[in-house]
């Protein structure tokens, strides 16, 4: 057999075990390589020689079935980068803003601000609503530049392609720069409320450009940090 | 094509401390790997040489390899070389090995307590 049939063995095996096109087309473009530094290696042209050379690989089922295990055992992030950098992100920043804003609530209870059953001094409220615009502006932050942290980090860890960490950061920028929150503490005469929820305007609020920026600014630290890592090979291992 | 026999126990564990070994000490590309391989383990081990590069992606994804093209010899080549986590989990993997292969010899050499050994 010779070294292109060979080769569109094992990717035909490749595909068989449904691995996915580019890590095939990486892991034959590697063998290829492989191939062809054994010939030269050899200073052989001979047909003979292609078949030992090709023996020495191994045969293309087995080439598949080992590449199969190894995917497998593969990080998830590595396998499904667009449900651990696209989707996962989305449902990420709501749900640790509502862990935020519960924490928030206990806190302020802790503190005495419990509409209809009001216990705190009037120097506690009085420093309580002049800190509360930080604390929100906090509850919305803290959230997406820890989302940040930890979707970068995951990358760098699963060794995807740079373009997933400026992906899952522009995801988290959209959603994070059009929140908005808005907590008022309760009164001797009013009742404590607190708004949650997403808009946009023509003029937005320097905090949402803040929003907007950081995650932004995460990511592309991160790629600059890391620009040897950008230069990873064609394909990769997983989906690039 | 003749198939060339395989050690099952290549396949078991022991590649991935072999290659982050000799990819701690120097970057290597897939070819020059399977050489050092082979010349590391005095031609001991028999494996299909293209099972290297499944394992290779593998240790790459995990982050324990990095990999970049780089030209070698007037072509270009993958080339990869071990992570800092990479060298951090050979020391581990060789602690744990070295313990089971003085555990087995102690073992084989009869044990404080067990039977006379097999040597």
């Amino acid at each position: 057999m010779d070294a292109r049939a060979w080769l569109e063995q094992v990717r035909s095996e490749c595909l068989r075990q449904k691995l996915p096109t580019l890590y095939v087309e990486r892991l034959v473009s590697e063998l290829s390589d492989h191939h062809f530094d054994f010939m030269e290696d050899s200073m052989s042209t001979d047909a003979k020689e292609f078949g030992y050379a090709t023996s020495r690989l191994g045969m293309p089922g087995k080439i598949a079935s080992v590449a199969a295990e190894q995917y497998r055992l593969q990080r998830f992030s590595s396998r499904h980068p667009i449900v651990m950098f696209v989707l996962l992100p989305v449902i990420t920043l709501p749900l640790l803003w509502a862990v935020s804003i519960i924490c928030l609530l206990l806190l302020a209870k802790g503190f005495g601000f419990e509409s209809g059953a009001l216990t705190a001094s009037e120097s506690v409220s009085k420093w309580a609503n002049s800190t509360i615009p930080f604390v929100v502006m906090g509850i919305l932050l803290a959230p997406i530049a820890a989302a940040a942290a930890f979707y970068c980090r995951l990358a760098i860890k699963s060794a995807v392609s740079w373009k997933w960490i400026l992906a899952t950061c522009a995801i988290l920028a959209l959603i994070g720069g059009t929140a908005v929150a808005n907590v008022a503490l309760p009164t001797a005469v009013s009742k404590g409320t607190v708004a949650f929820g997403f808009g946009v305007s023509q003029n937005p609020s320097p905090q949402q450009l803040l929003q907007f920026a950081v995650p932004l600014s995460i990511g592309c630290w991160v790629i600059f940090k890391r620009r040897n890592y950008g230069g990873r090979i064609v394909g990769g291992p997983a989906h690039n | 094509m003749g198939e060339r026999k395989s050690n099952p126990a290549f396949l078991n564990g022991i590649p991935e401390m072999l290659i982050l070994q000799l990819l701690s000490r120097r970057a290597m590309y897939g070819y020059e790997l399977v050489q050092a391989i082979t010349a590391a383990s005095r031609e001991e081990f028999e494996f299909g040489e293209g099972c290297v590069y499944p394992i290779l992606h593998r240790l790459e994804s995990q982050g324990l390899l990095k990999s970049a093209k780089e030209s070698v010899s007037g072509r270009v080549r993958v080339v990869y070389c071990a992570t800092p986590r990479g060298k951090a989990q050979l020391a581990q993997s060789v602690g744990s090995w070295q313990r089971v292969v003085t555990a087995v010899n102690h073992a084989l050499q009869g044990g404080e307590r067990g039977r006379p050994g097999l040597a």
